[in-house]
């Protein structure tokens, strides 16, 4: 009798397993990065609900298997290793720092899997195993520079997290900065996770910038913001245009009220009105809630389980190789608008836009490149270096 | 159903069915692999013309910046123009490009090679602050890279256009933007190749407008349509260019601008944002199919006709000889013996109805013979029934002397006419005698014919046949004693009853005792009765000469004489029989010659 139960569960694994392909989520659910993280994850997790609800890719339903980053890089190398060599998936769609992915990197390239990374970073790189979902600097960095120089004013003060990003990012805004006459009058850079702006808001006070360029990660935005309201400083006075908060930080730290009248600059914002951005925030609030908020790296993510499916079912084939190749050139119309797949790096064309916040909670959109603007990991030299 | 259907049916269904579902088969393969093809075809167009035109623009976009950082551009923006007019046009020729501007930062036109706009003019209001150059201008110097404007009528030129906008930095610092205005043409040149497309194949490109699709190029089948054909977003027709300037790309079958079905590639350029559909008419890629198809339908045609034809022959060469064979036997059936069917045929049939014949031959000798033994029968009949009718009568007439005389004989015997001397009573009682034998004899005579004719009246009653024994008994103990025998008596004590006619059974018995003194010269008769399997046995036996074997059949046949010629009128054993089949009964006889004889007869226990 026991014999035949085990077969049959052996069958009916077997089955199953036929039945499923597995793919990697790779995020930080703890620590400082979860509230900008989850978000991502439900996004990634809703994709693959509606491809499996749909019938699945080729047939066969997607199986996510988790591992939580907790914002560690240490951890993050832990998954990937896990997922790809354990759990033997060949697809990931996971990191948010630079840094998580900077580490993951080589375990991707060594062992023929693909990460789709769904954050807008600092550019300078194009790994052949990693799919690009987030801007590259020409697409959000670059322009929201030039924006704030050209509409906030022409004193900049630069405030970041310790890592590679923000770092990377302010050499990009030094130079942006010098081609439309801009001055830099301050730069300061707090510990990740670090929670004491004081003396860093007295600085940025006394340096009397005209607009403060905000390359903060995770929740230190929260105390910052708070520091500064609390130091007087408004919108109104010295408007911040932020690079790496979105709706989801803003509900999470709290910060939708006091944020009112600054500016972020992102592909994608929860108040563009297109056909598939509607059915993106309606199928999102229908399984996670009605009072819930999208932002960027969520409809990136969200663009990168299509973009997989649609390669796959393209090539008929869940080879990374073949996943690969169709995935140049391959268009898609996300909620954003049209975004495509670079034939060269791996990035995708992407539509700049830049919003102010209003008393709504919602991202008013102040300009627009009107198209995908081409992805520039590496920046153009324009003649002579300054 | 007869045969020439069934015959039909199954031949067309055996001939035809296999070679049409093997065709069907082979046209969904032969008709799928083509479109594949097909598709794979124009798939690998459709990504050699995006390459093509891809490379251009990105060529262009290396040697627009090449040209705008060449000192001649670069002097330019410091006021000296003359100078660099011979390598602008240099370049505008090399490139065919319809114009070239350089223009501010602040959105000030400070030069247009063909003075299509005034120097002077700012891009950031007025007539032009709108125009795809001023977007693009804008936009190039908000990304700080070259940037391609979508394709429009540029008012000044008329004419549709693209415009790159290189922003130019010096010392890292933005001094304005160099702009050039590329005709359509060079892109058209790109999605004008027929190669591969056939008759009807063609590129179309087209871009979003609003809520329309604008066809961008030249249309093989609409050559007037540049720029000015669009469908609306959301028509039901001309699917492929509404989903390519949606940006999604895809293939298959689907239904064009002209309502016409069409297999097609479609796919999206982002440089320009425009929907590029690559389409051939779907009967030019399905018409070798068609063809093939269609010869195979002519040639099921021409099995069907033949395979008519044969059913035809074959089916009459079965069916007439079985009609011919039918026709027969109906009229056979019907009483006509005289008919044959007659064939030489050597088949199944042929034998069939050569043997029909044969036995139709042999009927009519069995009918001929049948009829004569009728005829022979119905006389023999006849005769039998004058002789009985006869007998009959004459006994009756015969009867009515013989009874008075025996009567007046007795009378005369018992001395009731007067005295009879013993002379006189020896002679008188020899002729009572005869007379009474002959009276005996003559009313069994009548007896039979009743019984043979079924007219013998029998009273029944339920009694037992041990009191018919005691009473033939002693009728006859007379007569037994005379000749010297004994009679027995063996009667079973606890005899059931049974139901039978007491005179007719007394008769029987009598008869019987007759005929076993007849043949019985010394011993002894017994009667025994018995109960034997639910019936009531009696047995007369005698120890007389017994009965060969070869007479016993005959005995109870009429007028038979078995052994000495006693007398009598053979009868006897007749009568008895035919009483007894009466009462349901069996006689019979069991003897040997010289061993006596024991006639027995059973009759049943009714209930």
């Amino acid at each position: 009798m026991k014999w035949i139960a085990s077969l049959l569960l052996l069958l009916g694994s077997l089955h199953a397993a036929k039945e499923s392909v597995k793919v990697g989520v790779l995020h930080s659910i703890t620590g400082t990065m979860a509230e900008s993280e989850k978000p991502v994850v439900e996004a990634t997790l809703l994709a693959i609900d509606e491809i499996n609800a749909n019938g699945g890719v080729l047939g066969k339903k997607i199986e996510p298997i988790f591992y939580d980053g907790a914002s560690q890089e240490e951890e993050f190398v832990k998954g990937a290793k896990k997922l790809i060599l354990e759990d033997k998936v060949n697809v990931v769609f996971g990191c948010w720092t630079s840094a998580s992915r900077i580490a993951v990197r080589p375990i991707f390239e060594n062992n023929n899997a693909i990460l789709f990374y769904p954050v807008q970073y600092e550019g300078l790189e194009a790994s052949e195993s990693i799919v690009y979902l987030g801007a590259a600097p020409n697409q959000q960095i670059i322009p929201g520079t030039v924006w704030s120089a050209s509409h906030l004013g022409k004193r900049f003060f630069l405030v970041g997290s310790d890592y590679i990003f923000p770092r990377t990012a302010n050499v990009i805004i030094r130079r942006t900065a010098k081609a439309v006459a801009a001055e830099i009058v301050g730069e300061e850079y707090v510990s990740v996770g670090g929670q004491d702006f004081e003396a860093l808001v007295k600085r940025l006070i006394e340096s009397k910038p005209d607009v403060i360029l905000n390359t903060l990660n995770g929740d230190s935005n929260r105390y910052f913001f708070n520091e500064l309201r609390k130091q007087g400083v408004t919108s109104a006075k010295i408007p911040t245009m932020s690079f790496s908060i979105g709706l989801s930080e803003l509900t999470a730290f709290d910060l939708l009220s006091s944020y009112e009248g600054d500016y972020a600059c992102w592909n994608y914002f929860q108040s563009i009105s297109s056909p598939e951005n509607r059915e993106f925030i309606e199928h999102f609030r229908a399984k996670y809630g009605a009072d819930r908020v999208l932002d960027d790296p969520m409809e990136a993510a969200h663009i990168g389980v299509h973009l997989w499916v649609k390669a796959v079912e393209k090539g008929k084939s869940f080879a990374v190789n073949v996943v690969l190749r169709n995935l140049y050139r391959m268009t898609y119309k996300a909620p954003e608008g049209v975004v495509v797949v670079d034939g060269t790096n791996n990035h995708l064309w992407k539509t700049v836009r830049i919003g102010k916040l209003t008393s709504e909670g919602d991202f008013e959109i102040v300009w627009t490149s009107d198209k995908p603007v081409r992805p520039r990991p590496f920046p153009l030299v324009w003649g002579p270096l300054p | 159903m007869k045969i020439f259907p069934k015959l039909l049916i199954s031949f067309l269904l055996l001939s035809l069915l296999p070679i049409v579902l093997f065709s069907i088969f082979v046209y969904r393969t032969i008709y799928t692999m083509t479109i594949n093809e097909e598709i794979h075809v124009i798939s690998e167009l459709a990504k050699t013309q995006i390459r093509s035109v891809t490379q251009f623009f990105d060529h262009l976009e290396e040697d627009a910046m090449t040209v705008a950082y060449s000192n001649d551009v670069l002097n330019l923006f410091q006021g000296k123009p003359d100078e660099a007019h011979a390598y602008l046009k240099y370049a505008l020729d090399q490139y065919g490009l319809g114009d070239i501007f350089l223009i501010k930062n602040d959105g000030e036109v400070i030069y247009s090679f063909q003075n299509a706009i005034a120097v002077g003019t700012n891009l950031n209001s007025g007539i032009y602050e709108f125009t795809e150059l001023a977007k693009v201008f804008r936009q190039s110097a908000t990304l700080l890279e070259p940037t391609y404007s979508a394709f429009e009528y540029f008012s000044p030129t008329k004419k549709p256009v693209v415009f790159l906008s290189v922003p130019i930095l010096i010392k890292g610092s933005l001094i304005g933007v160099f702009a050039v205005e590329i005709p359509a043409e060079k892109i058209y040149y790109f999605f004008e190749n027929y190669t591969g497309l056939g008759e009807t194949g063609e590129t179309l490109v087209g871009k979003k407008e609003g809520n329309t699709a604008l066809f961008v190029n030249r249309l093989r089948h609409r050559p007037d349509s540049a720029f000015k054909f669009s469908v609306n977003l959301g028509d039901n027709f001309a699917f492929p260019i509404q989903n390519a300037v949606e940006g999604r790309s895809g293939s298959g079958i689907s239904v064009d601008y002209r309502e016409e079905k069409i297999l097609a590639v479609w796919d999206y350029i982002p440089y320009l944002q425009l929907g590029i559909v690559i389409k051939i008419d779907l009967n030019e890629v399905l018409k070798p199919v068609r063809a093939i198809f269609k010869i195979i339908t002519y040639f099921i045609f021409a099995i069907i006709i033949s395979v008519v034809g044969v059913v035809i022959y074959l089916s009459n060469s079965i069916s007439k000889p079985i009609q011919k064979l039918q026709e027969g036997m109906a009229i056979v059936g019907a009483g006509d013996l005289n008919y044959h069917v007659g064939t030489d045929a050597n088949d199944e049939i042929g034998y069939l109805s050569r043997a029909f014949d044969q036995m139709v031959k042999n009927l009519k000798h069995s009918m001929t013979s049948i009829d004569n033994l009728n005829e022979e029968i119905a006389r023999r009949k006849e005769a039998e029934e004058a002789r009985s009718n006869l007998f009959a009568m004459a006994s009756h007439e015969l009867r009515g002397p013989i009874g008075p005389i025996n009567e007046l004989l007795k009378i005369i015997l018992q001395g009731r006419a007067g005295e009879v001397n013993p002379e006189q009573k020896k002679l008188l009682s020899a002729a009572q005698h005869s007379a009474s034998r002959l009276l005996k004899v003559i009313n069994d005579i009548l007896d039979f014919r009743k019984l043979e004719v079924g007219q013998m009246k029998y009273t029944m009653s339920m009694g037992n046949l041990n009191e018919t024994l005691k009473q033939a008994e002693h009728m006859i103990q007379d007569v037994v004693k005379e000749k010297g025998l004994q009679l027995k008596l063996e009667l079973q004590p606890d005899l059931p009853n049974t139901l039978f006619d007491p005179d007719r059974l007394l008769q029987v018995v009598t008869n019987l005792i007759n005929n076993a003194l007849n043949f019985t010269g010394s011993g002894s008769i017994t009667l025994k009765s018995s109960q034997v399997n639910g019936e009531v046995r009696i047995e007369v036996t005698d120890t007389g000469v017994g009965i060969a074997k070869e007479d016993i059949p005959k005995l109870f046949k009429e007028f038979s004489q078995v052994g000495q010629n006693i007398g009598g009128t053979g009868l006897g054993l007749a009568i008895c029989k035919m009483i007894i089949k009466d009462h349901g009964g069996k006689i019979w006889v069991e003897s040997e010659k010289g061993k006596g004889s024991s006639f027995i007869f059973t009759l049943p226990i009714k209930a």
